[in-house]
């Protein structure tokens, strides 16, 4: 596959330090990976579309509040729906809301509590991107630096790695989380001496670092694979025979090869640390009260679904949506990278 | 919410709570008045009265039916099936099939009454009350054929006091059997220990360190079924426990589910309480509360057959307010739930203030409550107990505590303004509730929220339940209020065992906490008082004492009496709650095939 790198990487192998030659170069060889990846995702529409779905996800996520208070303040409560107050007189004595969706709460309000679904939803985004995408960026870091680790140094350390690999991997992901994460917080938190808000803080930065830690081995292993291959080839034998050294290879030889199947395998991520997040809070092994989060609303809307629908259709639908639009962008940058896809 | 109603009563109990939640064993006194709606009104049926002469067979049911097997499906699992440490609600019931004490509970002309079960007595008492004795009925046979034997009892008595095999079981016989304090059971303590002993083959005499007039009501507990000494299998005795009722075990899997048959050797002339009509029971432990109370309201196949006594699902609550009528039923149960304090480390005027501040409503609608669940309360004890006396006191001119309403904040603030608290120094609130339980942690965020806007200043201390439960039980604990009992359920219809348990020094000096964590000499003199009155008089003094407690003490803010709930087929007849427990009156329940 990497023709035009190998061409790069000559350049630097030839050590010809002038960037005008290195322009000149690329004017005759071409456009770099990346440069063809853009190019091919701005004409893609359906990337278009995922990205300004994400973007659109990410400023509500950022700009909650203000949204929130671009809502009409309520007759009943005489003040503006915020993310936490509770607001019991504004539900039946059954739990049920005693109105809709108003200009005061444009999503209604959540039974039994009478707190406002919209700021709920709003507010909900938050939790889900930032698992997402910060647990993606160090999954990534991970699994990077110790596929190109194992790959370049063989030996020992291959071993080593690939056997941790291969046991992360034989976990099953699902229920370790489910039985680690209490363990995990009991340990930090100690004797129980925590309040509600700190509780979900630490969930929060628990569920970060247990889903990195057992999300890093798929790339780390495609990392490996590939650096295997690639540690075998001229560029990289002459780049050590000149006596770069170990890093410096790692980082300028093999490393910008690998740029498309990192890219690839982080955007998936993404949208897969989104689902867990939502998947364990709805089973109560994630983010607790009073945090809003998508999947902790599903969970408890699903048995009022019959009656009140309102309050599942908002989380489902931005959950789905966002973690679609997520998925079908990777897959465009996937296609954007892949030299032998032509559209 | 499925299971997670079960979870919020009993994640907010404490070990107190729970193990007097344990209704009496082989207590299957029938209910009176399934009057549901009860606002707090009296409820009649669950009276204590004493019927010494009452013989077997038990009346007939007009048009009751012999035959089929009825089912009963339930999310909970009993926690054990030895009878020595028998103590929850629903293995009570299953026991009260299968297994007979010296005395029980039963319906006579629609009120619950105390007859002699395998005594032919409600017991003699000594002059000075310290030595009761009790004979046993003749041809009383094991399902095995054997004959009962009053040393049976006795050994299964010691056997009570064990700590391994008994440790969650009741501790009245601690308290007032003669030597009961430190007695370890026959197999590590004195296996001729005398608090109990059999002079002969029919005659049982209890020795009591002080006098326990309800003594005739605790011997029907499922602690005084005989255990032949010779088959007791210690820990595997639960698997299989002599039977001496209508119903033996047949097949029982631990933690699923467990079979009843007939029992050939039980004769009904013997028995003054107990009715056989179906041909069998299957008990299923662990289903799916929401999807079992669906089918049951369908009446398929096998679900017109079965029976559920969970709380109604609110999801289903218009269909059984609806059409369904006919399949459910509800009425009292034993236990009245109370908002606790730590009056040693919240002052008086402050313990009012709560009271004005506590958000009731708010509470149950975050719950998840409905009206089948839950009827407000205003005093300690529940109105089915003998001598009841409704009241409704005030925790501020004007402001009456009985369990309604969403708290009063303006007025909470001027009275702690009133008790030198202000918005530069708050008065800080500490509890403790469960963070694993989706409904918990929700009805905290009302709580906190409501108390913060009447001027407290709130830590929520969040722990999983199961350690919960440790920390509320602790006498000196972090917290000042919600600790254990979060409400007490009566271990039988009376109030000897509602008041003595939860508040004073004796209750506080048995290691747990109570209602106040509070002690007080006027408190525990006035408990010894009436425990030396005769039975029938001590009904009204304890209800006297119940509001002079809530006036003048405040240890604990009464929230509200809880209800039993039953659903269930098409076929199945004559369920009806029984008030002394909440559970249904199973005994008495037939199939219509």
């Amino acid at each position: 596959m990497p023709e035009p790198s190998a061409t790069e990487l000559k350049e630097a192998s030839d050590e010809k330090p002038s960037t005008t030659t290195q322009q000149s170069q690329e004017k005759r060889t071409g456009r770099s990976p990346g440069q063809v990846a853009w190019s091919r995702l701005k004409q893609d529409k359906v990337a278009i579309i995922c990205f300004v779905v994400i973007v659109f996800f990410i400023l509500l996520a950022i700009f909650a509040p203000l949204v929130v208070s671009l809502q009409a303040t309520d007759p009943i409560t005489k003040t503006k729906a915020t993310v936490d107050a509770v607001h019991t007189e504004l539900v039946d004595f059954n739990g049920l809301p005693e109105q809709g969706s108003s200009s005061a709460h444009w999503l209604g309000i959540e039974p039994r509590l009478g707190r406002d679904l919209f700021a709920r939803f709003a507010y909900g985004a938050r939790p889900s991107l930032v698992i997402g995408f910060v647990a993606a960026a160090v999954s990534t870091i991970i699994g990077v630096t110790l596929g190109l680790l194992a790959g370049y140094l063989g030996g020992v350390v291959d071993k080593v790695i690939s056997w941790v690999i291969d046991f992360f991997l034989s976990l099953p992901i699902l229920i370790v989380i489910v039985a680690v994460v209490p363990l995990f917080q009991k340990s930090i938190q100690g004797d129980g001496n925590l309040s509600a808000e700190e509780t979900s803080n630490l969930r929060f930065w628990v569920l970060i670092v247990v889903l990195f830690v057992l999300g890093w081995m798929g790339l780390a292993r495609l990392v490996r694979g590939e650096v295997k291959s690639l540690r075998e080839r001229e560029f990289v034998q002459a780049a050590r025979a000149i006596g770069v050294p170990t890093r410096g290879i790692l980082f300028r030889e093999v490393l910008p090869n690998l740029v498309g199947p990192i890219i690839v395998s982080a955007s998936i991520a993404v949208p897969a640390y989104i689902t867990y997040e939502a998947t364990l809070s709805y089973l109560g092994v994630g983010l607790v009260e009073p945090t809003a989060s998508w999947g902790r609303t599903i969970a408890d809307a699903q048995t009022l679904f019959a009656t009140y629908p309102l309050w599942l259709w908002p989380s489902v639908i931005g959950l789905s949506l966002l973690v679609l639009s997520l998925s079908l962008l990777g897959d465009s940058i996937r296609d954007a990278f892949d030299p032998t896809s032509r559209r | 919410m499925r299971w997670t109603k079960v979870l919020t009563v009993g994640a907010a109990a404490s070990l107190g709570f729970v193990a007097a939640c344990g209704a009496p064993a082989a207590n299957n006194g029938g209910a009176g008045g399934t009057n549901g709606a009860g606002n707090g009104g009296a409820v009649e049926g669950a009276s204590a009265g004493l019927m010494p002469d009452a013989k077997g067979p038990a009346p007939e049911i007009p048009g009751a039916k012999k035959g089929g097997i009825l089912t009963v499906s339930n999310s909970g699992v009993p926690a054990t099936m030895d009878p020595s440490d028998e103590f929850y609600q629903d293995s009570a019931v299953i026991f009260s099939l299968s297994h007979r004490a010296l005395t029980t509970f039963t319906q006579r002309d629609g009120k619950t009454v105390l007859v002699p079960d395998l005594a032919t007595d409600l017991g003699k008492a000594s002059e000075d009350g310290l030595t009761w004795t009790f004979t046993l009925k003749d041809g009383i046979k094991y399902e095995d054929g054997t004959p009962v034997k009053a040393a049976d009892i006795v050994y299964a008595a010691k056997r009570s006091f064990d700590p391994d095999l008994a440790a969650n079981g009741p501790t009245y016989q601690r308290e007032f059997f003669k030597g009961g304090a430190d007695y370890q059971g026959p197999f590590k303590g004195d296996k001729n220990w005398k608090g109990v002993e059999a002079t002969d083959d029919k005659t049982i005499v209890f020795h009591l360190e002080k006098r326990f007039e309800t003594l005739p009501y605790f011997v029907s507990f499922n602690q005084f079924t005989p255990i032949p000494e010779a088959k007791d299998k210690k820990a595997d005795y639960k698997l299989h426990p002599l039977a001496t009722g209508p119903y033996m075990f047949d097949k029982y899997t631990p933690g699923s589910e467990l079979t009843l048959k007939r029992n050939p050797n039980w004769d009904p002339n013997t028995d003054p309480a107990r009715h056989n009509y179906p041909d069998g029971y299957h008990f299923k432990f662990g289903v799916d509360t929401v999807k079992t109370q669906t089918a049951i309201l369908a009446s398929n196949g096998d679900d017109a057959t079965t029976l559920n006594w969970e709380p109604i699902d609110s999801s289903l609550i218009s269909q059984i307010e609806g059409e369904k009528k006919a399949q459910y039923s509800e009425g009292p149960s034993s236990c009245v739930i109370m908002v606790n304090m730590d009056a040693t480390k919240i002052p008086l005027p402050v313990r009012k203030a709560i009271a004005v501040a506590y958000p009731f409503d708010s509470m149950h609608k975050a719950s998840g409550d409905s009206t089948h669940s839950f009827s407000p309360a205003s005093t300690m004890i529940p109105p089915q107990i003998a001598g009841f006396q409704k009241y409704e006191a005030e925790a501020a001119p004007g402001f009456k505590m009985n369990g309604q309403g969403d708290g009063d904040p303006a007025k909470a603030k001027e009275m702690l303004a009133a008790a030198g608290y202000g918005p530069d120094k708050p008065f800080e609130l500490i509890y403790y509730y469960t963070n694993d339980d989706d409904t918990a942690q929700k009805a905290n965020q009302v709580r906190k929220q409501k108390l913060q806007a009447a001027g407290f200043k709130v830590t929520d201390l969040g722990v999983p339940n199961a350690e919960r439960r440790k920390l509320i039980g602790k006498p000196k604990g972090k917290y000042n209020m919600l600790q254990g009992p979060r409400g007490w359920c009566f271990d039988w219809p009376s109030a000897d065992s509602i008041i003595p348990p939860t508040v004073g020094s004796i209750a506080l000096s048995q290691g747990g906490t109570t209602f106040g964590n509070f002690s007080d000499a006027k408190i525990d003199a006035e408990i010894k008082r009436i425990q030396q009155l005769s039975i029938t008089e001590q009904g009204p003094e304890w209800a006297k004492m119940d509001k002079w407690l809530t006036e003048n003490y405040l240890l604990a803010i009464p929230d509200y009496y809880d209800k039993g709930n039953q659903v269930f087929g098409t076929k199945v007849k004559n369920v009806r709650n029984n008030p002394n427990k909440g559970m249904p009156e199973i005994t008495s329940i037939w199939i219509d095939q």
